[in-house]
């Protein structure tokens, strides 16, 4: 056998107990063969041969036993706010499993405010602040100030809502706050007795915090945390699904100084917020030319392209979506995050100019919405392969559905909403029927909707298979089964972290499953998703990812 | 802190096209506006006199008229607070409420800080196209909220509506909201009687028996030395058409009088301390109200004219 030395890299195959490619032409394989960062081939050692008969080649053994998959696609956080929150520890009522441990839920008071005792028993520095993420009232009941001070007096403690939009905090933290009584007025969002500062009072206590949480020694150890989930989910591409969400300049240099280096299991397909840039730069005219020049930015594992981010309605977990009717239960209306009129005007001009929308949409007024402009579009300037794409979709009808399909539309779904929200929802927001259609996706697929799944970060655990469970079960954190028939089946689940992800970014031709050309970005799982009960696909271990051909296991920790 | 008065904060909103950018670029460009605090969601789409910029930058803007305006960006508690902390060098704090926004839930903001007193909500309702919006699908909720929600009402564009269908929008909006409504006159209406307008009103929705009717209101200079037994017979004569006055002027010794008419009575009297000297310099002129829409303004204007002492 002559190897022929033509200088190319040597090729090193990854064997596997099974490789399922996500490539429906060649669904399995046992071998991938990788060089340069790219599949040469994927099939047996077999018929690998005219490869590895012709040149330089090492076999790699090692997951002979595991199981390879196309590596995982979330094509919708944002790491700079999840860099802020996994600074905090996290205490909710939901399992979040993290690099560094799995915390575990906490339901009730007694439980919430034993925790704290213990994170602030077990901090080192007697006098650092202690910053919680996750507390709801529902679950934890009305915590006030003097609570807290009884469990915790001698360290300020921060205790951030699930949601972000308010907090509580002790009587130390007032102090380290500077915040006096009088500093707060009356102000009726801002309660210093109850250290209560929620909505509109956010800001007296959050224009204190944000400095100390965003400095930069922080903010790095944030993005640092953050390579950690993502890599720990098995993810190997993520998409920045609204870049300039703070500050475009800081968190292109925050993303460039952390993550486009070789230490980073992934790379990050960068997503300008169109609606966040456009009221800095006055026009959308204007934003259209700064997003156009952004892909001069591009490195290799930072990449801009032609998608932007649009907004509709508000945010699902602040029941703040637009709902047509008949509304909510107690009558409240929800809030629009541009002027419908705006909306249409910055989508019309990113339509006519090429690029791929993505538009945020939570209830179904928001989705409504979208959907009138894009018909509109559609009918002045048709386009083909627009990856017009609904994000999160939160609560939909089956009619909007169809319609999206007849549109050319995608769905980038946030389900874990149904999980978390489901039950809660059903009793105090929109009622059980619509409750529990949230995250219609079985419609989606039988309507044959380009439909992936994202965590938003922290919104959902960035935990693909989790997600996948989710869509796949239907099971709330109560654990009902909430409308089945719009459970998906294993392969469009894991179509939706894979193949479909990379769809909506507009990558499919890069990564998403396993073929010849292909980057060989791949996750080692120790049990195929196919032979285990659906109900275990979140527990399914992952042993480590592998990015451009680089092998990157994941480090067992005891946090 | 102490020696200075809470500053009164007012907040403008409405849907888009009502009209806030025109009442905003009008006041900027008003020699004779109070020294205004002004948070405005874009700068892009007001238009600022190059001559008038005294100071510049980012996200704020400094004018030679006393007026400093605000970008709202990442947090508008923020701007709130920075613009709060430079009372001394304001009389007054307006908010432009972004054309989705709730401004009730703004008014937050000023409830928060000692140094400013909340009031006032205004909402600008396009007369054109209100009751268009108001059946929307997807702005119904937000346009009738805005008006039910409002302390007064501004009614524009007026002039591109038939005479005859202004009534009915008019009796359309009562069905929503018993707020005062105001409308421009011919004249642009100023900021300063908007505002005088909405603080009166504000004071005084429930006495006042009026409240369902259309007021208009109405700016006078006041730029040379008025005789103040004139303005008292002037306002006594009239008063069946004018149901609040408010302002500063000059009187024949060059005292610097405050005007105050209300409920048929006048009152004026002499500023006396250098601080109010100084903020009336800035905010000289007279603002009358009256609930007549067809009330003779110019006939008004002669009569003060006529008053120069």
């Amino acid at each position: 056998m002559t190897v022929q030395n033509t200088g190319a890299s040597e090729i090193t195959v990854f064997t596997a107990r099974k490789v399922i490619t996500m490539d429906t032409t060649l669904p399995e394989a046992t071998a991938v063969a990788v060089r340069d960062g790219l599949v040469l081939e994927v099939g047996s050692l077999e018929t690998l041969k005219p490869w590895l008969d012709r040149y330089a080649h090492t076999v790699d053994r090692q997951f002979e036993d595991k199981i390879l998959m196309p590596g995982f696609i979330d094509p919708h956080l944002h790491p700079s706010m999840a860099a802020v929150i996994l600074q905090m520890e996290f205490l909710t009522a939901m399992e979040w499993r993290l690099p560094w441990g799995t915390v575990q839920p906490v339901t009730t008071q007694d439980a919430f405010f034993a925790r704290l005792k213990e994170l602030s028993d077990n901090m080192e520095d007697p006098d650092a602040p202690l910053f919680t993420w996750g507390y709801h009232r529902n679950w934890h009941g009305v915590i006030t100030k003097p609570m807290i001070d009884e469990v915790v007096g001698d360290r300020p403690v921060i205790l951030w809502h699930r949601s972000f939009h308010e907090i509580i905090v002790n009587s130390k933290a007032l102090e380290w706050m500077e915040i006096t009584r009088e500093s707060l007025g009356n102000h009726p969002q801002a309660k210093f007795d109850d250290g209560h500062f929620f909505e509109m009072g956010l800001h007296k206590a959050s224009s204190k915090l944000t400095p100390y949480l965003m400095a930069p020694e922080r903010a790095m150890d944030g993005l640092n945390r953050l390579r950690e989930v993502a890599h720990f989910g098995g993810h190997t591409t993520l998409g920045d699904m609204a870049v300039g969400i703070f500050d475009l300049d800081m968190e292109y240099a925050g993303a460039k100084l952390m993550y486009d280096n070789d230490q980073t299991p992934f790379r990050i397909q960068m997503i300008a917020n169109a609606m966040g840039l456009s009221a800095t730069n006055k026009s959308h005219q204007k934003t259209l030319e700064l997003i156009d020049a952004l892909p001069e930015r591009n490195t290799h594992r930072l990449r801009f392209s032609n998608h932007v981010k649009l907004f509709t309605d508000g945010a699902f977990f602040s029941q703040l979506m637009q709902l047509g009717e008949p509304g909510y239960l107690d009558g409240h209306h929800g809030e629009w995050l541009m002027p419908p009129e705006s909306f249409e005007e910055a989508a019309e001009l990113y339509w006519k100019s090429g690029y791929r929308i993505h538009v945020h949409c939570t209830g179904d007024m928001g989705l409504e919405l979208a959907l009138d402009v894009l018909e509109k579009l559609q009918w002045e300037r048709p386009r083909f392969d627009h990856r017009f794409t609904i994000e999160h979709f939160g609560l939909s009808t089956p009619e909007q559905v169809r319609r999206l399909k007849a549109l050319g539309g995608c769905v980038s779904a946030n389900v874990y909403y149904l999980h978390e929200l489901g039950d809660q929802y059903a009793e105090a927001g929109v009622g059980y029927e619509r409750a529990s259609q949230i995250g219609r996706l079985g419609t989606c697929i039988r309507e044959g909707v380009p439909t992936a799944l994202h965590s938003d970060y922290t919104m959902a655990p960035a935990l693909p298979l989790n997600n996948a469970w989710v869509a796949v079960n239907r099971v709330t954190s109560q654990g009902t089964v909430m409308a089945p028939t719009e459970c998906l089946s294993v392969e469009d689940a894991l179509k939706a972290i894979t193949i479909e992800a990379a769809y909506v970014m507009g990558l499919e031709h890069e990564v998403g499953s396993l073929r010849a050309g292909k980057k060989a970005d791949m996750v080692v799982l120790e049990q195929n998703p196919y032979d285990i009960d659906p109900m275990a696909l979140k527990d399914i271990p992952i042993w480590g990812t592998i990015f451009e051909g680089a092998v990157f296991p994941i480090v067992k920790k005891n946090a | 802190m102490p020696n200075h008065p809470a500053l009164p904060f007012t907040i403008i909103g409405g849907y888009l096209g009502a009209g806030k950018t025109t009442l905003i670029n009008q006041m900027l460009s008003d020699p004779n506006a109070p020294r205004i605090g002004l948070l405005v969601n874009d700068f892009g789409a007001i238009n600022i006199d190059a001559t008038l910029i005294e100071a510049e930058d980012d996200d704020v803007i400094s004018l030679n008229n006393g007026c400093i305006c605000c970008k709202l960006t990442d947090s508008l508690g923020d701007a709130v607070d920075m613009l709060a902390a430079r009372h001394a060098e304001l009389d007054h704090i307006v908010l432009e409420a972004s054309g989705v926004s709730d401004p009730t839930r703004l008014k937050a903001y000023a409830h928060g800080n000692p140094l400013l007193q909340p009031g006032p909500v205004v909402t600008l309702v396009d007369c054109v196209n209100v009751r268009t919006q108001a059946n929307d699908k997807f702005v119904k909720h937000l346009v009738r909220h805005q008006i039910q929600h409002a302390d007064l009402l501004l009614l524009t564009k007026q002039d591109l509506l038939d005479p005859s269908a202004f009534e009915p929008v008019s009796d359309w909006i009562k069905t929503l909201s018993s707020a005062p409504q105001v409308r421009a006159t011919e004249a642009p209406i100023t900021l300063l009687s908007l505002l005088e307008a909405a603080w009166h009103f504000a004071d005084h929705t429930t006495e006042e028996s009026w409240v369902d009717h259309t007021h208009v209101s109405w700016h006078y200079p006041a730029t040379q030395r008025l005789s103040r037994k004139m303005i008292c017979d002037i306002l006594s004569t009239a008063s069946s058409g004018l149901v609040r006055a408010k302002g500063w002027f000059t009187d024949e010794r060059n005292a610097l009088c405050l005007l105050q008419f209300s409920q048929g009575r006048v009152e004026i009297t002499e500023a006396t301390e250098s601080a109010s000297r100084d903020a009336a310099a800035r905010s000289s002129g007279l603002v009358f109200l009256s609930p007549d829409p067809d009330f003779d303004f110019s006939a008004l204007n002669d009569l003060l004219d006529s008053c120069k002492a």
